[in-house]
């Protein structure tokens, strides 16, 4: 009692605390009725939101905590586990399942913005007949009408559903001559055929970094949309300092970022280089089973770098069966298979070079044709009326079949879509198309694994599946859900397990499939040198389908950096060739068509090729999909040789997030930076990195530094030896913040949101060949923080864990703290993004002024509840995700338990596939980043100019030397 | 050698031997005559130029600090080089009147109240843009350290913040100042006024002054007092300014040169615009007796003076650019004079440096149509010299990959063309109704205040 005693009152200068004379009771009755009268006048302002209770409350759903669930997803040839964070049945946000042995809790770019898919505002939102709105009962009985023609075909991608494929089979087996197309205009055909050819099976190539010496690649994206799985990415990562990588490139990709040594080549010079390699290795082994072949192999040596050719032959020989050769889809079949003999007669093959068979693949029928392939019967097939109807999952065949949109439109056509576009104007029957969070399944990837795919949410717009239909086409009564648990159980895997864990891993790898015969055609050589063109799959909107996706729009491209569209990359040479510069427009004709847009000049850019990325322009009727030139009538991943180049009297402003400066911009620049981006990457030798010149010295501040004595003290390292540039941790960042796109027009201007960026530098290595370089730039929470000490208002502090916060309501938007960043982090909301997004709707007016916009309703839902939705005029940057930190410390402190905060990731660490990023408590020597702040290669990025004291320190790049293990010696002994 | 009496006889400060009645019916004349034609069209062009500029506020208000060609590096744009331009025209008010007060520089006294109404209205001008250049404009008020319900301080150790203080603290004094030098001159306007309410209006604002020496003692030493309170504010002002700049890590802005040469940037612009203005009204107004070539000249020696340590300064930053050895510095400075926007760099040195240097020939300087066309020259280059310290330092600095290139929007030069609208209707109404020229102090250096030579007793006829 004594204790309560001693309390003060909490609020001792309220009336409350008044003694109760008559005076103090009217002057409180005055001041309530006071207060009464104003809350009148201003709840004009407040919008009065009812707020409804659950009648039947689902297990385990506790408003404003999340819940997880397992799902799947395939994209681009590999299968990844999935959790995805739901908020009161609202999926938010999607990461990687660490169960899943083909992503290991990772994720990229794609998986983050799908959560972004299903929340687009422009889907197709119901079913049409005719155009106009109709049942899908009633399609569905059109399409019985049609489900045993001879003159049906079913066109859809390649998938690694489970059940899809089954059905499929179980149609094919049914309806004998029904049609059934895969198209995918980026997969792998020349892999899987070359396999094919010289196994008799289905497989793909499973590299073993762990022994690996040399890998030598010939325009192969490996670490890029080229790769087999993300886990993957990891695996070559950790094995990356005890191999050299070489690399033939007519363009720059992530992976050349990873080269140690890159040979600007155009496609040709990669070929003839790899037929003389091969002879020459021929020559020397004479192995016996491919003497017939290797027969076949002439060269022009006009095209070769034979110095170079040699070396590598030499490395080659040096380094037999431990080396990987490996050639991109950009190369032809004939091309795969030389470099397959390549493998097998340096007898990689089962030693880094694994051929294992595909899970997927099983279905015999779905190998029998190659995209190319399939365009081509269908071309002929619906030309010469052999196909009538068809019913296409998903595909639009406008953008890949040569056919006038005359012939497509006499089809009968039954169109899953999820959005509108030419191929839907088209068809005569228009079913709404689920988001893979909407509806069951499950997969198998290539490598075995089956995982489930779970629905998040009910279907927003009434969709189905490519399931469903193929259901209704095997006239099944059962509906998905019900058909998949008898499909399980009459596969014996157990649906339990599946939903719990997502997965079920092959434990065992696939077999090992050798190599017996490896043949190819003859191969033929011309003279010519003309430039050609060279089509290759965005890093943002993969084959088009994520066209309309804003955050992927809005995020760079790896190495142009582009925004909002393509263009079409040429060399320095090319264009002084050409009197081009960045941002001309002209048109290019190749094989009868025109290509019209603007350029843009890259370093490292072969001199006789242009490239250009796939899936641009206008590929469905929505908001944002317009932008860029629009390469549809092209494959991916061929060559075309380019009739003739015109320039065009018209320029074309480029969203570009980085100007193209460095080894070309103009020479004031480039002298400016050079040995800047040095200090800035600190690339070294491991050499170098092991004996440094000189001791790191301190600076000492002259004034009283900041005590930092929270409990935690967080920190960040990024390891740009192992950062693949590919902007995941990006667009996770997006997906979790809450980060607005800003559009087009706004990045021309330089407003472009993203708190994490991934900058890109253009380097000379000491071969003189042109590298490319990555480095993720977040604000790095300075300990003495630049930006801290100018806000008029103290809008930016510090708290005592050694975060840099933002207060956003105490900001007023001076935008001082941005101009004192030296990192340039800080982005300000010059507008009301999300009003000014053309996706935005009209607010429900809740008084006389109120003519705002907000966010479409389905948009709203993807938004992250834990983070603020920040209003125009404030600052805002990377918050080390605070609102993880926060959770990760509650849940500590609740279950007295530590182990929760060395769980804790942020975003973009959790996101990212090779690990570069890592977050912790710096303060606990244990922690993971702990021990990367001791690492040798660790420094502060502009520590030692301006003693900024970083939270977020960079792990250095090494360099190794490729060429002439001399001229290295003569080098080293320069210090 | 002998000097003769003639040599060292200073030109009088009036010329045309006028009597005190003659000076006052000059200056009173614009507010008592009819009002020309001229006048009404300036004001209409002015106050819709002003208009203008209130509805682009509007407008920026409505849609967001984005309506402005500002991105991610260049934070900061038209508005702040408007407002250190503005400030820095409004130092020669203050400058002549104040600083050239104390040091008993007679010749100010027929250009000080033209030179302080200018200042005032420039700083008005000043202080709209740190106003409205915030991206929350509503909440401006948490920049002042009132009691609020965060219960916090705004942040002493930033520039920004004791650049509001010395921003208002100047504009306070320089008002002051010009009105409590305005009071006897608006007591002979009131006592000439024709009319009831010119008399009432004049009548408030001249709080009761009737020319008593009581009145008279107390009015030089308020005077006196706020000249002194006044002269430190000339050096403090544009100091604090250019610690916005000074206090940051930013190539090009970190520097400590920047307080002197701030300041002499800031009397060189004033006098400049003193000088436009002046010229001007000098011709329509017909004061060519009240304010004689003399003092033109004098200005333009102190335009030379100034443009000369601008000229300095730049030199200066150059080499400490080079001697320091920091590549970051060094480059800022070439690309400034090298880089893409060069162009406004050789702008700012050609109207700032080059120009001025014409006033060593004394033809030149007593040259009124010379004078006139170097002092719009300097107007232009000092506010070059504003955007080539903010926009060029910001677009590139540390990092490359943060580079870009900052292109105003119409809606930033209309606001800055709007600016000019509120100053000169600001400038305009001073004009019409208010003594362009201190009558009271002009009297006090014409040969009639002192008609038996006291003050040159030396010279007794």
């Amino acid at each position: 009692m004594s204790q309560i005693k001693d309390l003060k009152p909490e609020f001792e200068t309220t009336f409350l605390s008044e003694p109760k004379t008559r005076r103090n009771v009217l002057k409180g009755i005055a001041s309530g009725m006071t207060v009464a009268t104003l809350s009148g006048c201003v709840n004009i302002r407040k919008p009065s939101k009812k707020i409804k209770t659950y009648n039947d409350e689902p297990d385990n759903l506790i408003p404003g905590i999340p819940n997880y669930y397992a799902t799947s997803f395939e994209l681009n040839g590999d299968v990844d586990g999935l959790i995805v964070t739901s908020y009161e049945g609202r999926p938010t946000k999607i990461d990687g399942n660490p169960r899943h042995p083909n992503n290991l809790g990772k994720s990229n770019g794609f998986i983050q913005a799908e959560i972004h898919q299903l929340y687009d505002p422009d889907r197709l939102k119901t079913h049409q007949s005719n155009n106009s709105v109709s049942y899908y009962k009633k399609i569905i009985r059109e399409l019985e009408k049609v489900k045993k023609d001879k003159s049906l075909a079913i066109v859809l991608p390649n998938t690694f559903s489970l059940l899809n494929n089954h059905l499929l089979k179980r149609i094919k087996s049914r309806h004998k001559n029904t049609n059934i197309y895969f198209i995918d205009p980026i997969n792998n055909d020349n892999q899987i055929k070359t396999i094919n050819n010289a196994t008799g099976k289905d497989g793909f190539f499973d590299y073993k970094f762990s022994n690996l010496k040399l890998m030598l690649t010939f325009n192969h994206d490996f670490l890029g949309l080229e790769k087999s799985r993300i886990s993957q990415l990891k695996e070559y990562v950790q094995a990356k300092n005890n191999f050299k990588t070489i690399s033939f490139s007519n363009s720059l990709t992530v992976s050349d970022s990873k080269a140690d040594a890159i040979i600007n080549s155009s496609i040709k010079e990669q070929e003839n280089t790899i037929y003389y390699i091969a002879k020459e290795l021929a020559r020397k082994y004479g192995a016996s089973y491919h003497t017939d072949s290797e027969k076949n192999l002439n060269f022009n040596l006009k095209f070769v770098n034979v110095k170079k050719a040699k070396e590598i032959i030499k490395l080659l020989i040096k380094y037999r069966s431990k080396s990987i050769v490996s050639a991109g889809e950009s190369h032809s079949k004939d091309i795969h298979s030389v470099v397959l003999l390549i493998n097998s007669i340096l007898n990689n093959i089962n030693n880094t070079v694994n051929i294992r068979t595909y899970s997927a693949r099983n279905t015999s029928f779905l190998t029998k044709r190659s995209y190319l392939e399939s365009i081509k019967d269908l071309e002929i097939k619906i030309t010469n009326g052999e196909i009538k109807s068809v019913i296409s999952l998903g595909v639009d065949l406008t953008r890949f079949l040569n056919i006038s949109s005359k012939i497509l439109g006499k089809l009968n056509t039954f169109y899953l879509t999820d959005y509108k576009n030419r191929f839907s104007e088209l068809s005569k029957y228009l079913i709404t198309k689920t988001h893979f969070l909407e509806d069951w399944g499950v997969l198998v990837s290539k490598e075995g694994h089956i995982s489930i795919q779970q629905p998040l949410i009910n279907p927003l717009y009434n969709g189905k599946s490519t399931t469903d239909i193929l259901l209704a086409l095997l006239n099944e009564k059962k509906n998905t859900y019900t058909y998949l648990r008898d499909f399980l159980r009459r596969k014996n895997i157990s649906f339990v397990t599946l939903k719990r864990f997502g997965v079920i891993p092959k434990k065992r790898k696939n077999s090992k499939i050798s190599v017996d015969f490896v043949s190819f055609n003859k191969i033929n050589s011309n003279e010519d040198r003309s430039p050609s063109l060279s089509i290759t799959p965005s890093y943002s909107l993969l084959d088009g389908r994520y066209s309309n996706n804003s955050w992927l729009q809005e995020t760079p491209d790896a190495v142009s950096k582009l925004t909002w569209g393509n263009a079409l990359q040429i060399s320095h040479n090319f264009g002084k060739k050409h009197a081009l510069e960045t941002g001309d427009v002209i048109k290019i004709n190749v094989n009868n068509k025109t290509l019209k847009g603007p350029v843009i000049i890259l370093p490292g850019q072969n001199d006789e090729t242009i490239t250009v990325n796939y899936g641009y322009g206008l590929v469905y009727d929505a908001t944002f999909s317009k932008y860029g030139i629009s390469t549809d009538s092209f494959s991916p991943n061929l060559s075309y040789e380019i009739s003739s180049i015109e320039k065009l009297n018209e320029k074309e402003m480029l969203a570009d997030t980085q100007m193209n400066h460095g080894l070309d911009e103009e020479s004031l620049a480039a002298s400016g930076i050079k040995n800047r981006i040095s200090k800035i990457l600190q690339i070294k030798t491991e050499d170098e990195i092991n004996h440094p010149h000189h001791s790191k010295h301190h600076i000492h501040s002259l004034f009283k530094e900041l005590k930092y004595d929270g409990k935690y003290q967080w920190g960040m390292s990024i390891d740009l030896n192992s950062c693949l540039g590919c902007s995941a941790c990006s667009v996770a960042c997006q997906a979790e913040n809450n980060i607005p796109v800003v559009g087009k027009k706004e990045v021309e201007r330089g407003r472009e949101m993203s708190w994490l960026r991934v900058d890109r530098y253009f380097i000379e290595n000491d071969a003189k060949e042109t590298t490319i370089n990555f480095m993720p730039v977040a604000c790095v929470h300075c300990e003495n923080a630049p930006c801290e000490q100018v806000c008029p208002v103290n809008a930016t502090v510090h708290d005592d864990e050694g975060l840099n916060v933002m207060t956003y309501n105490r900001c007023i938007g001076t935008r001082y703290c941005a101009n004192n960043c030296p990192y340039k982090v800080r982005r300000f909301n010059f507008f009301d993004w999300h009003q000014k997004n053309p996706q935005s709707v009209k607010k429900d007016r809740n008084h006389l002024f109120d003519y705002f916009r907000e966010p479409a309703k389905t948009v709203q839902q993807q938004f992250n509840p834990e983070v603020t939705i920040r209003m125009r005029g404030v600052m805002e940057k990377c918050t080390y995700c605070l609102q993880r930190i926060s959770n990760a410390k509650i849940k500590a402190k609740n279950n007295n338990n530590e182990k929760e905060i060395d769980k804790l990731q942020t975003a973009c660490q959790q996101a990212c596939a090779t690990d570069s990023i890592v977050f912790g408590d710096i303060s606990n020597e244990k922690s993971m980043v702990s021990k990367k702040r001791k690492s040798k290669r660790r420094y502060d990025l502009l520590q030692t100019e301006l003693n900024t004291k970083p939270r977020t320190i960079y792990l250095a790049k090494i360099k190794k030397h490729v060429w002439n293990e001399t001229k290295k010696e003569k080098s080293h002994g320069h210090h | 050698m002998d000097i003769t009496n003639e040599e060292i006889q200073r030109v009088p400060l009036v010329l045309g031997d006028k009597s005190f009645k003659e000076v006052s019916d000059i200056i009173a004349k614009p507010s008592e005559s009819k009002t020309p034609k001229w006048w009404f069209i300036g004001l209409a062009i002015s106050a819709s130029l002003a208009g203008m500029l209130f509805s682009l506020i509007g407008y920026l208000v409505w849609d967001g600090v984005g309506v402005w060609g500002l991105n991610n590096p260049v934070g900061w744009g038209f508005a702040i080089v408007n407002f250190v331009f503005w400030v820095g025209i409004g130092h020669a008010g203050t400058l002549i009147s104040a600083v050239l007060f104390l040091f008993r520089q007679k010749w100010r006294t027929s250009i000080n109240r033209f030179a302080e109404a200018m200042t005032i209205f420039a700083v008005v001008c000043a202080g709209i843009f740190p106003g409205i250049h915030i991206g929350r404009i509503w909440v401006a008020y948490y920049m002042f350290p009132i009691p609020n319900s965060m219960a916090m301080w705004p942040n002493f150790k930033s520039a920004l913040l004791w650049d509001v203080f010395a921003v208002s603290t100047y504009a306070t004094v320089s008002l002051l100042f010009w009105y409590v030098g305005l009071i006897p001159d608006l007591a002979t306007f009131r006592d000439r006024a024709k009319t009831k309410t010119k008399q009432i209006a004049y009548g408030i604002f001249a709080l009761g002054w009737n020319g008593s020496s009581r009145h008279w003692l107390n009015y030089e030493k308020a005077y006196l007092i706020l000249a002194a309170i006044a002269t430190p504010l000339v050096l403090s002002v544009h100091s604090i300014v250019s610690f916005d700049f000074a206090t940051s890590n930013l190539p090009g802005w970190h520097t400590t040169i920047f307080p002197p040469y701030f300041v002499a940037g800031a009397i060189f612009s004033g006098f400049a615009m003193v000088l436009t203005l002046l010229i001007i009204a000098r011709k329509i107004f017909g004061l060519e007796d009240l304010v004689t070539i003399r003092h033109l000249e004098n200005m333009n020696k102190f335009i030379l003076a100034t443009g000369t340590m601008v000229g300095y300064a730049y030199a200066m930053e150059f080499f400490m650019a080079w001697y320091s050895a920091n590549q970051y510095e060094a480059f800022a400075f070439i690309n400034r004079a090298f880089g893409p926007y060069a162009w406004a760099y050789w702008i700012m040195v050609s109207c700032n440096v080059i120009s001025p240097q014409f006033f060593w020939f004394k033809k030149l300087r007593t040259n009124i149509p010379i004078m006139f066309i170097i002092s719009i020259f300097v107007n232009i280059g000092m506010w070059f010299e504003r955007f080539v310290i903010t926009v060029t330092s910001l677009h590139r600095d540390f990092l490359p990959s943060s580079w870009d290139y900052y292109v105003p929007t119409w809606v930033d030069i209309m606001t800055f063309v709007g600016s000019f609208g509120l100053f000169f209707t600001l400038f305009l109404l001073f004009l019409k109704f208010l003594p362009m020229i201190s009558i009271s102090e002009v009297k006090s250096v014409m040969s009639t205040a002192d008609p038996h030579y006291y003050d040159s007793h030396e010279e007794k006829i």
